[in-house]
């Protein structure tokens, strides 16, 4: 904001010219009868003998993402990518996919009318890949990175529940330990994990006992760079790894969006009583002193204006930089209490506002957010038994297309709104004048500082204290999600057959949503939590909303196996149950069979020598009706099946017999063959 | 298509700084690749790709400037060709437009360097990335455009070069393509008169079946099978050397770094690691068990965790992206999680 009195004649938005001054702008010449606030933005000016060069505003970044449905998959998995860019529908982009950081190939995509795609890969072999989205020009717009590995996924769960920042230096955490669907209890390993490189360094780690599955952590934190994450080792080694949401430095920044009238400041991270509106939360806070007109709401479809004084001249460019496009708006005579409104373009708008005032001036800022205008619902049921068939409705307050991904709790992935508020913050931040701070100011010295130390860990002073028992006053909650119910049990089925669909993800795809829309699929049959999350779009606008689901059954036992093994390997592998009632339970390797009765819950370890099946089984002693099975294979480790194929040339007379033979009516036949072969080879 | 090769033409600009072509974005452009990837693109030359004509253009004043000769590049511009001094260089001066005498000549070196075993023929490279089958498939080639390939040679370098595609090609890019520039020059007959599965037919579209006679001379057969293969058996031709820190024997839950050094410098090592089931990668709720990443520098450094009780063997092979004889498969590294 600048104020600036008759004589001083331009600012950094507008030119002040008389009603005697030569006017020139962009080389066409403008009578003035008054005086009058001419706008730079765009226009070159000449007044008298002073030329004043345009002012250019930068375009925003483009709030664009990509997001694969996990971070994980095996070879033969079926990647998903979706790419969602709200403002440039209908635009062409390219997603380049590189294999250990060299490109493997590029796919056009084009987005639908609310800027959003979905492709698919596949076959793709084991290492780290990841998809770049750019322009077709060039213009980078973000990127995702995702590994391809033989896996399997640890019994264990681990679900944040509560992220709180208190009093700026505790970092209390609150969350649930499952191991399958039952809460954890003993002693837990916790770790406080921060990125470095790439790889996740521990910062801090105890020992600490679990009671029904409820996690209380609180650290004291001096100062953390990037992303945190808490890693949860159960004595029996099952290690669970979870990020820590709005712990990276973006969600750090805080910005002043405007400062005439109330000070309107945005975040990434939930804030009390913020607004939420485009990915990040909005807020006032204290007033700046006098100005001649103040914005009532920095989150609005209009921003409405009100006069503090009477001004002769009110001048508003009102500049969607996501599209560079202008529209000045110009009121005269106006009296104190009066109010202006200047509509809103998604996701913001520049405001440039200048004001003539008795005998000055005033040049002032303010960027604008529109409010969100689409609303998600998903309903999906909260518990469920192995490998039904399960409906999930999605509701939405106007047409939007829709990534629903049904997904095993335990898989890795990434959120695409977090990665959509992390594009509007910066984009916010980017504004010319944008003004913005680290919550936490002491922590300058330190982060500078720590450049002269080598060692990391030692730099961090982080305490854990658990249970807390009580809420420090003013707590700051950043993430929350409402407590899982318990699981209730239902009523017990008739003996089942062997459970062997253990699918990570039963269900990834976009889906078209017009008011409200149904989605069937059938759940996997590994006793454990489902997430159920969708993201829409339309129009500009954006929503997530996730539900978690329990698959459960009242008697069951399941094996924690490793994916693959060699003939040398040799490992104790777990084997949960759960019965109402005493039960036998058979379990079966390649070279074991071990019996044994139980009761109630528990585990029993199972040598398991090299690679092969595994099936176990549970009956109930005195109610056949009380069962389950499995059966699982672990894979032979460093063997690959492949397509071996060799060519020959026959002369009259020769046979040749062969699983399959083909024969071609020339060698250009088979080169067409072979150059699609390559094309999907991810070296050269 | 034109979509996808313009992507392509898009990508090579990643690779091209100072009027050169590197290997990986960012790296020193180098005259060796350069000539290399100069010889690869010479058939898109002057067929509409305007960003990559004036690319080229660029690059091979280049080289002319730096006086080089390499007979690769004679097809884009016969200025660049040099004495024979290889297999490659006889190949490619077989199907450059040079005078009968040179190109005789050029054939005459290419018989007289003709290895043959088994029923095999094949030629040792000098300058192939994709060695022997790369060198081979490029000899034949130069042979057939001459017009100095028999049946017979053809039959037998066939034999070497293609008796194992992996899903549909060979080790590399390189050797690959070789194969499909061979094939796209040779001149034989059409639509082959065979017997498939008892069938009589002449072939006008690829047809499969299990059994195939063929009742003239000069018919292309693919045989496939589906089998396994084992990555891991041991093999000698990359030094490297792999250490678990701090040991052999872990308490469950114990994290340790996995380090593997390379002894050699190659284009592109990679390191393939296959854990047991007692240890793991962690990513999240998932124990992922093996990697594959580029080894950057002498070493390469992972993190694994003890998952489960027992014991195993961790095995590791370093093996280069582009040379498929620079293969290593150690012993492996016992270890213990109690």
């Amino acid at each position: 904001m600048m104020r600036h009195k008759f004589g001083e004649r331009w600012g950094g938005w507008f030119a002040l010219a008389m009603p005697k001054d030569r006017v020139d702008v962009n080389g066409k010449q403008v009578t003035i009868t008054e005086p009058t606030l001419l706008s730079r933005i765009g226009n070159s000016i000449r007044l008298n003998k002073q030329t004043f060069e345009p002012v250019t505003l930068p375009s925003a970044d483009v709030i664009a993402g990509v997001v694969t449905d996990r971070k994980v998959y095996r070879p033969d998995d079926l990647v998903y990518a979706f790419v969602a860019l709200p403002y440039l529908p209908g635009e062409q982009v390219k997603l380049e996919l590189l294999y250990l950081d060299r490109p493997l190939l590029t796919e056009t995509l084009t987005l639908d009318k609310h800027g959003v795609a979905l492709t698919t890969f596949e076959g793709l072999e084991i290492g780290s890949h990841t998809l770049r989205l750019t322009s077709s020009d060039g213009r980078r717009f973000g990127e995702t990175a995702f590994e391809v590995a033989e896996f399997a996924l640890a019994p264990l769960t681990v679900r944040l529940t509560s992220v709180r920042w208190e009093k700026e230096r505790y970092l209390h955490l609150q969350g649930q330990v499952l191991r399958l669907d039952e809460p954890y209890s003993g002693r837990l390993k916790v770790e406080l994990l921060t990125r470095y490189f790439g790889d996740w360094e521990p910062l801090f780690g105890t020992e600490m006992p679990c009671g029904d599955g409820t996690l209380s952590l609180r650290f004291w934190m001096r100062w953390w760079e990037s992303q945190l994450a808490l890693r949860v080792q159960t004595p029996d080694g099952e290690t669970a790894l979870v990020p820590i949401p709005f712990t990276d430095w973006r969600s750090r920044y805080e910005i002043i969006l405007s400062e005439m009238g109330r000070i309107w400041k945005a975040q990434t991270t939930p804030k009390p009583e913020a607004k939420a509106a485009h990915g990040v939360f909005i807020w006032s806070e204290g007033r700046s002193q006098y100005v001649p007109v103040c914005l009532q709401n920095a989150v609005a479809s209009e921003a409405i204006f009100t006069l503090q004084r009477e001004l002769s001249h009110l001048v508003i460019v009102a500049f969607d930089s996501v599209h560079q496009r202008q529209q000045v708006h110009q009121w005269r005579n106006l009296k104190a209490g009066e109010t202006v409104n200047v509509p809103i373009v998604k996701p913001f708008t520049l405001l440039l506002v200048g004001a003539l005032e008795g005998d000055g001036w005033f040049e002032g800022e303010a960027v604008v957010v529109h409010p969100d205008q689409l609303s998600l619902k998903v309903q999906a049921p909260e518990q469920t038994r192995p490998g039904q068939t399960l409906t999930v409705t999605l509701k939405a307050n106007k047409p939007c297309r829709c990534f629903l991904v049904v997904h095993d709790a335990r898989l890795p992935y990434e959120r695409m709104e977090q990665k959509m508020s992390e594009q509007m913050i910066t984009a916010l931040r980017n504004t010319p004048w944008a003004s913005w701070r680290w919550r936490e100011w002491r922590e300058w010295d330190l982060w500078e500082r720590r450049r002269f130390f080598l060692g990391r860990a030692a730099m961090v002073k982080a305490r854990a204290s658990a249970p807390m028992l009580a809420a420090p006053a003013e707590p700051l909650a950043l993430y929350s999600v409402s407590p899982e119910e318990a699981v209730t049990e239902a009523p017990a089925a008739e003996p089942e057959l062997p459970r062997g669909y253990f699918p990570e993800v039963v269900y990834c795809g976009l889906v078209d949503l017009d008011g409200e829309a149904e989605v069937n699929f059938v759940i996997g049959e590994q006793i454990g939590e489902w997430v159920v999350r969708a993201f829409a779009v339309a129009d500009g606008d954006w929503m997530h909303t996730e539900q978690t689901l329990t698959v459960s059954k009242p008697a069951y036992l399941e094996a924690d196996l490793p994916a693959i093994a060699s003939e040398d390997d040799e490992t104790l592998v777990r084997i949960l149950y759960r019965t109402p009632q005493p039960s036998r339970i058979v379990v079966t390797t390649p070279t074991e069979r071990v019996e044994q009765l139980v009761e109630a819950s528990g585990e029993l370890f199972v040598p398991f020598k090299g690679y092969g099946k595994v099936a176990g089984e549970l009956v109930g002693v005195n109610d056949p009706s009380i069962a389950d099975a499995f059966e699982r294979e672990v894979t032979k480790a460093g063997v690959a099946r492949v397509l071996s194929s060799s060519l020959h040339w026959l002369f009259a007379g020769e046979v040749l017999e062969g699983e399959t033979v083909t024969v071609y009516p020339s060698p250009l036949h088979l080169v067409e063959t072979l150059v699609w072969s390559l094309v999907g080879y991810p070296f050269g | 298509m034109r979509q996808f090769l313009e992507s392509g033409v898009e990508r090579m600009r990643q690779f091209f700084a100072k009027g050169s072509f590197c290997l990986w974005t960012g790296d020193e452009p180098s005259q060796e690749v350069t000539a290399r990837v100069l010889h690869n693109l010479t058939p898109a030359y002057a067929i509409g790709f305007a960003a990559l004509d004036e690319m080229m253009k660029e690059a091979a004043a280049n080289l002319r400037q730096r006086k080089v000769r390499d007979n690769r590049l004679v097809l884009l511009d016969a200025s660049f060709q040099a004495p024979v001094a290889s297999v490659e260089d006889a190949a490619m001066l077989c199907l450059a437009e040079i005078s009968e005498t040179m190109k005789m000549s050029a054939v005459e070196w290419l018989i007289d360097h003709r290895q043959s075993t088994d029923g095999k023929v094949f030629w040792e490279p000098k300058i192939s990335w994709g060695g022997m089958l790369e060198a081979t498939s490029m000899a034949l080639r130069g042979l057939a455009k001459a017009g100095a390939l028999d049946a017979e040679t053809l039959r037998a370098g066939l034999r070497f070069v293609a008796k194992d595609l992996i899903d549909g090609r060979l080790y590399s890019t390189a050797d690959t393509k070789a194969l499909v520039e061979l094939l796209s020059d040779l001149t034989v007959p059409s639509q082959p008169l065979v017997r498939l599965d008892g069938k009589d037919m002449r072939v006008t579209q690829p047809e499969r079946g299990r059994i195939v006679e063929a009742l003239q001379d000069g018919v292309l057969v693919k045989v496939d099978e589906r089998r396994t293969i084992d990555l891991l058996q041991p093999k000698r031709h990359f030094s490297f050397t792999a250490q678990l820190q701090p040991g052999r024997q872990l308490r469950l839950g114990q994290t340790a770094k996995l380090v593997i050094y390379s002894k050699e410098r190659t284009t592109a090592p990679l390191a393939y690691v296959v854990l047991p089931g007692c240890l793991a990668f962690v990513q999240g709720g998932a124990t992922a068990q093996t990697a594959h990443q580029p080894i950057l520098g002498d070493s390469l450094e992972l993190t694994v965790v003890a998952a489960r009780r027992g014991h195993g063997i961790v095995r590791v092979m370093v093996h280069d992206m582009y040379d498929p004889e620079k293969v290593g498969v150690q012993d492996g590294i016992g270890v213990v999680v109690a």
